[in-house]
């Protein structure tokens, strides 16, 4: 750090005080030895530097900048064009811009999926109404939703996600004949569940024969929540089965062991696809 | 016809060499080399200057020169008339001449090494030399070899104030710094050269004695 003492020496020195430091100046370098040597030591530097003005003279001429600039071609940087920053700019926001709503769409479709769904929930309470494409996939999450006082469920609305809480109907299982739902229950679960080993194909072929939205939940779905299925009549069975398209005999296992074998073969009576029970025999092919 | 067009572009270039530096400096900005060339012929002495007093040697300040002119000539394009074209210019010189000095301090140091054995028998002060021409050529080169002592920041500092005789307000503008940061930078530039200049000599009384 620069002192007082050294800073109006050198100021003093190469003339760089203003009127006050100059006057406190030349009052030390009357009274103090010490600063008048100092002061001596820097003018003798101020001199040594004022010869260092003396140069050789400089032999660089246009020619050689020319020959240099030709040399190595250089030219010019043009002015930096603020409209191709901006153009730049505009096209990746642009790009960020599609991108989400892209990814937006892709998310609202899959809110689709479950408003159907969940907008079925609420159809339940008219028993045994099966709208085949949407109601297979209906009893897995019915009773879930039925028992919270509130599910949530995703519409669209001007291009907009909004959630909204709808509460399920209460009336779902107080319309319905506990020994009826007990039975369709039973037949319910043989056909969509009938045992842990083909509730993948059921799955399968349900998404692909009768061509409805797939749901995420039967994929999770659990033992657990096969307990609770909700009533499904074999009338429904047969409407679902009706709309299968594979021309194959669906084949499916019940809970006691037995297969429910559809038949391709209609009956004449009713019109509707003939359904056999059969033994459980390892005999029996399994698949789509 | 040929006489007449020779004629026509020494008019042109006598046109040129009248114009102020913002002219030019706006001509050479639109691609006309002429109105560059009279810029470096205007102010090539003065970067030459400057240049010698940081590098110490006319080849490496003509080289330094020459490598300014040419940054300056390709960013013509990104100079603003917010601060004088010599202090763009000088403020090139500066970062080129710091550039250099880190990749020649090694060889700098070494020079240093031959330059003391060389100078002990010199000695700054009231001595009385009759060869004065001597001495002063023997004063200076020990000054310089000071000066390449100090950090490029004092260097550049106590060259611009004391030897080029720049004012503070320019002196800031070509260290990117302000009028009382200049101030600052040179009075300890000044204090770090007389510590450097002392131990030289002192070095210097020492080796004679003994």
């Amino acid at each position: 750090m620069l002192n007082k003492f050294q800073k109006l020496a050198i100021g003093k020195s190469f003339d760089d005080l203003n009127g006050k430091q100059e006057e406190s100046a030349e009052g030390m370098l009357k009274s103090n030895p010490e600063f008048e040597a100092e002061v001596q030591k820097y003018r003798e530097l101020r001199a040594g530097l004022n010869l260092l003005k003396d140069v050789p003279e400089c032999q660089l001429t246009a020619e050689h900048l020319r020959t240099r600039l030709l040399s190595e071609s250089l030219n010019p940087r043009s002015k930096r064009d603020w409209s191709i920053y901006v153009a730049t700019a505009t096209a990746a926001v642009s790009c960020l811009v599609l991108g989400l709503v892209w990814v937006q769409q892709g998310r609202s479709q899959q809110s689709i999926g479950y408003q159907t769904q969940n907008a079925d929930v609420q159809s339940t309470s008219r028993p045994l109404a099966v709208n085949p494409p949407k109601s297979i996939l209906k009893p897995l999450d019915a009773p879930n939703l039925a028992e919270k006082p509130a599910s949530p469920s995703v519409s669209i609305e001007s291009s907009r996600l909004a959630v909204q809480h709808r509460k399920a109907s209460p009336s779902y299982s107080s319309e319905l004949n506990p020994n009826l739902v007990a039975l369709n229950e039973e037949r319910a679960m043989s056909v969509f569940f009938p045992s842990t080993r083909t509730s993948r194909m059921s799955s399968e072929s349900f998404r692909h024969g009768f061509g409805g939205p797939s749901n995420p939940a039967s994929e999770l779905a659990t033992p657990n929540n096969r307990q609770i299925t909700p009533p499904m009549t074999m009338e429904a069975l047969q409407q679902s089965s009706k709309l299968s398209t594979t021309g194959q005999s669906d084949q499916t296992e019940s809970t006691s062991g037995n297969l429910i074998t559809f038949q391709p073969v209609r009956d004449r009576k009713t019109g509707l696809i003939e359904a056999k029970e059969e033994p459980k025999s390892n005999d029996v092919p399994l698949g789509g | 016809m040929a006489i007449n067009a020779a004629a026509l572009g020494q008019k042109n270039l006598e046109s040129v060499t009248q114009l102020t530096d913002e002219d030019l400096i706006s001509r050479a900005q639109s691609g006309d080399y002429n109105a560059f060339e009279t810029l470096f012929m205007r102010h090539r002495t003065m970067v030459y200057r400057y240049s010698y007093q940081l590098v110490g040697r006319r080849d490496d300040a003509e080289d330094l020169v020459q490598e300014s002119f040419v940054r300056a000539y390709v960013n013509i394009g990104k100079y603003r008339d917010q601060a004088k074209f010599t202090t763009w210019l000088l403020r090139i010189v500066t970062n080129l001449a710091a550039d250099q000095a880190r990749m020649h301090t090694r060889r700098s140091s070494l020079e240093l090494q031959q330059s003391k054995s060389g100078l002990a028998w010199m000695t700054i002060g009231n001595q009385i030399s009759p060869e004065s021409d001597v001495e002063n050529a023997v004063r200076n080169e020990l000054l310089r070899l000071a000066l390449s002592q100090l950090s490029p920041r004092h260097r550049t500092a106590i060259i611009l104030r004391d030897v080029e005789e720049k004012e503070y307000g320019e002196i800031a503008e070509i260290m990117k710094c302000s009028v009382g940061g200049a101030k600052l930078r040179v009075l300890r530039a000044r204090r770090a050269l007389q510590t450097v200049v002392s131990k030289f000599s002192k070095e210097s009384k020492e080796s004679l004695h003994a």
